[in-house]
């Protein structure tokens, strides 16, 4: 054996001497420019896809999801990897280093078109962070982008109506599924729970407590989760660690909310909009605001903020850092000017109101925390380039402004957030229409955000009353065991936060949009809703299906009908889905593998 | 039910577990035999298990940052194990039946750890001392070389790549259990299974005391043949990472007969071992020597009366 592998490796050894010097030989009898247009053409060889996702432990459905595209590509002749990963390292790779194929997630909470902007737009595509990690460039989408921002009400939607046509059309990303958010709570304490959208901060500060708060007995609400990413860092700038900010977005209060159609004026007491040569807004702040640490906020704050996230180096670094959170919102304001400690006046250039006001709810950081977190990251000596202190540290004790402050972590246990005494909310007579809202405020003195292993455990926890409610969107696998505790109630309401296949334009194949058009036919959508998420959730085409955004109305576009799904209840229709690859110039070998130059 | 009280109600079982195979595989008369000699036992066996205490420290200290070290160091290996072995765990799963999941439910959590804590106690009161010798270093090789394999191997199990075709069985059935092994494990740690390999220890140094305890041989058996399908039929372990498990407890029984061979006695390595046994061994035996002398003045109390 050993022989013989020492003999053809000789052997291959003197062939490779014999090709050296034939090669030499063919240099000097002048067939170079031959040689060359063999050796500068890349042989064909087949494609091979790896698709990230996160495991099913983290999301289970997303896993599925990855898995159902990856065998439907393996079927079709396109070798398919999955290279499961956890959350934080997930969103490292894919949207800050771009090192990715094709991923599976949920996209981050869309609630206006203008939130596609930073998603799609080209000049975000160089950027790290949520800002088009897909590098996918189009002037037309690019185009599209711009128009809504001044175009008003149905003009917008006309051309919002265009640009939904045109990403069904490119495919830059495939939206597979809005899923349900599914919440299972306990209904002998605290109610109120469907009164906002699950993920939204407001659900905990509009939750009653029977017979009110007591101001003599500690109250804590216990809310389970399994994602321990919060107890490990708080840092709202941090991309690779945050989903929807439901409780960063507690701690850190923004000027105003929007929900549900209405405008809560929150840090801000006021804002008046002018619109003369372009959009302007003078902003007053609530009198006497302080942060957590007792630091009185101010205007100067909030210039600080819009600052910080266009560039966290705030100038100290030669290139611009900008967050890779909030990025798009921040982006629509082009001044900023500190009238007096109360008053702020920002100016938004060619915006509509309607859109500009978006800019107001981005949360407010503390300028004396965030300040010192300009500098370039530097971690045990190790700098990186174009990364700021701000984007990596994990803000573990933060001071933010919100209803509820930190109070303790323990990671990949709990986190524990108390009710602030000096909010606005807490006041003897909160001013209206926070009062008409919530009351007294907060209605616990104490949330503690415990990580479980699985919704499974936690709905275990939840009937033996060691919990309140569940994370805002468990498992549809566990609806049986709500539905047989009478204690539990069960919370289904549409998330915001639509399951999509996000693909590299940057690299070959997926520039090619036929590529991706064709590799979007392979998932079976309505497949999907059913047995990934068993039915809770609907198949939609694009991010805005099922909103009043969408063309033919209200309802929904459903499973893209330009791109039905290349065979059958799940399983793929060889011949047919090779016949289409076929169609659009791609070529298979002999063992039915496609090939790519 | 809260992990604490989870963590009660195994310690309960486990006691009793071992209460029946004191009497039944161990035998009262060798236990009250042993009595006189417990704590020179105790005095020759306690580095031993000082070993393993030390070995256990450090395994959760690394598990804590293993995870994070392992995605900057280790190699990524879930693609490779799915490629070889396909969904052989789904197939297995086919035959999942309610009396079978329970079964094996309770075999992961009970049975293991009965299996694990039965030898320390029947080979500690065996006359020979090389058989607990053996196990305290076998115990020792399986959590260190697991850990190191766990920071440079990283693979989700099946239940986490392909949670349509396997069920995580064990948490469907009995949720409150995952409290306790997310505790204990992180999910990217599974190969290789250190149940099989600990499981497979035991067998093997059951089959060694054989002659002692002749009826520990077949249960240990059924045991750690129960555990290492377990860990496949409740979706955790791949075949794989059961096989690598065997090979680990091959590793370990072979080093610590290795070590513990009276052949060695004389050989630097022994020497070395000797030295730092003495370290150990002073401030021992004045605690013992303490200890000894209160049992025997409360012994001549009770003459006395």
């Amino acid at each position: 054996m050993t022989e013989t592998e020492g003999e053809q490796s000789r052997l291959t050894r003197r062939q490779l001497l014999g090709a050296s010097a034939a090669l030499a030989v063919g240099t000097t009898s002048g067939c170079v420019s031959q040689a060359r247009s063999i050796l500068n053409r890349s042989s064909p060889s087949t494609l091979s896809v790896e698709i990230k996702t996160p495991p099913a432990d983290a999301d289970r459905t997303a896993t599925l999801i990855a898995r159902h595209l990856a065998e439907n590509l393996d079927a079709v002749g396109i070798d398919a990897t999955l290279e499961i990963l956890p959350p934080v390292e997930l969103y490292r790779e894919v949207l800050l280093n771009g090192e990715f194929d094709v991923f599976v997630s949920q996209l981050p909470p869309i609630e206006d078109p203008d939130d596609l902007r930073t998603t799609l737009h080209s000049v975000f595509a160089e950027e790290a962070g949520w800002q088009n990690p897909y590098s996918f460039t189009d002037l037309t989408v690019d185009e599209h982008l711009e128009t809504q921002l001044t175009a008003r009400r149905l003009e917008r939607r006309g051309v919002i109506g265009d640009l939904i046509d045109l990403i069904k059309r490119e495919q830059p990303l495939t939206t597979v599924a809005y899923p349900d958010a599914i919440r299972a709570v306990r209904s002998d304490e605290f109610r109120g729970w469907p009164a906002y959208a699950p993920r939204s901060p407001l659900t905990y500060v509009a939750l009653t407590r029977d017979g009110g708060r007591d101001p003599e007995a500690e109250t804590t609400l216990q809310v389970s989760t399994t994602d321990p990413r919060v107890t490990q860092n708080l840092n709202p700038l941090a991309v690779e660690y945050r989903g929807s900010q439901t409780f960063t977005r507690l701690l850190y209060d923004p000027l105003m909310y929007r929900a549900g159609g209405e405008r809560l004026p929150w840090l801000a007491e006021t804002w008046q909009w002018t619109q003369a040569e372009e959009t302007a807004a003078e902003v007053r702040l609530r009198p006497e605001l302080a942060w957590h640490d007792g630091v009185p906020l101010t205007a100067s704050d909030v210039a600080f903020t819009y600052e910080f996230l266009q560039d966290t180096s705030l100038g100290e670094i030669e290139t611009t850092v900008p967050s890779p959170i909030y990025r798009g919102r921040s982006t629509l304001i082009e001044d900023v000017r500190v009238v007096d400690e109360r008053t702020v006046d920002l100016s938004f250039g060619d915006v509509t109101p309607r859109v500009a006001e978006l800019a107001l709810t981005l949360p407010i950081l503390p300028e004396h925390v965030w300040r010192e977190q300009t500098g370039e990251a530097n971690v045990s000596g190790i700098s990186a380039n174009n990364v700021t202190e701000a984007l990596v540290w994990s803000n573990a004790e933060p001071v933010g402004s919100g209803p509820l402050r930190f109070e303790r972590s323990v990671t990949d246990e709990a986190l524990y957030l108390r009710r602030f005494e000096d909010h606005v909310l807490h006041e003897e007579e909160p001013p209206d229409p926070l009062r008409e809202r919530f009351g007294d405020g907060v209605a616990f003195d104490r949330l503690e955000i415990r990580v479980v292993p699985s919704d499974e455990t936690a709905i275990e926890l939840l009937a033996a009353g060691d919990l309140d409610a569940t994370r805002a969107t468990i498992t549809h696998r566990v609806v049986p065991d709500i539905g047989q505790n009478a204690a539990l109630s069960l919370l289904v309401d549409r998330a915001k936060t639509p399951y999509h296949v996000g693909y590299n334009a940057g690299t070959e194949p997926f520039s090619n949009p036929h590529f991706r058009r064709l590799v979007a036919r392979l998932l079976d959508k309505q497949y999907l809703v059913d047995d990934a998420l068993g039915g809770y959730g609907t198949a939609v085409a694009h991010p805005f299906d099922g909103t009043d955004w969408n063309p033919p109305g209200s309802g929904f576009d459903g499973p893209n009908r330009e791109l039905p799904f290349l065979g059958e209840n799940g399983e793929v229709d060889v011949a047919a889905a090779r016949d289409a690859f076929r169609e659009r110039g791609f070529e298979f070998d002999e063992d039915g593998n496609l090939v790519v130059q | 039910m809260t992990l604490t009280a989870l963590l009660v109600r195994i310690s309960l079982v486990v006691v009793l577990m071992i209460l029946v195979g004191g009497v039944g595989v161990i035998g009262v008369g060798r236990i009250r035999s042993f009595r006189p000699h417990a704590l020179r036992r105790l005095r020759l066996v306690a580095p031993y298990l000082l070993l393993l205490a030390l070995v256990l420290v450090g395994n959760s200290l690394l598990r804590d940052v293993g995870p994070e070290l392992s995605w900057i160091i280790g190699w990524r290996i879930t693609g490779w194990i799915t490629g070889i072995e396909g969904t052989f765990v789904a197939t297995l799963q086919h035959y999942a039946h309610p009396a079978l999941t329970a079964y094996f439910s309770y075999i992961y959590i009970y049975g293991y750890s009965f299996l694990l804590a039965f030898p320390v106690v029947a080979y500690f009161l065996l006359p020979d001392d090389r058989p607990i010798r053996e196990t305290a270093i076998a115990y020792s090789i399986n959590y260190a070389v697991g850990v190191v394999c766990y920071v440079l191997f990283i693979a989700y199990g099946p239940r986490n790549v392909m949670p349509d075709m396997v069920d995580q069985l064990l948490y469907t059935n009995w949720p409150e259990s995952h409290l306790l092994t997310s505790e204990v494990n992180a999910n990217v740690n599974v190969f290789p299974s250190l149940h099989t390999s600990l499981s497979a220890t035991v067998a093997v140094l059951a089959y060694r005391t054989r002659e002692q305890y002749p009826y520990w041989l077949p249960i240990a058996t059924v045991l750690a043949g129960s555990v290492a399908v377990s860990t496949m039929y409740l979706g955790i372990h791949w075949a794989i990472d059961v096989l690598g498990g065997v090979a680990l407890a091959a590793i370990s029984v072979a080093g610590a007969v290795w070590l513990t061979s009276p052949d060695r006695r004389g050989t630097p390595l022994d020497r070395a071992g000797r030295r730092l046994r003495a370290v150990v061994d002073r401030p021992l035996a004045y605690l013992l020597a303490l200890a000894d002398d209160r049992s025997q003045e409360a012994d001549e109390r009770t003459g006395s009366d």
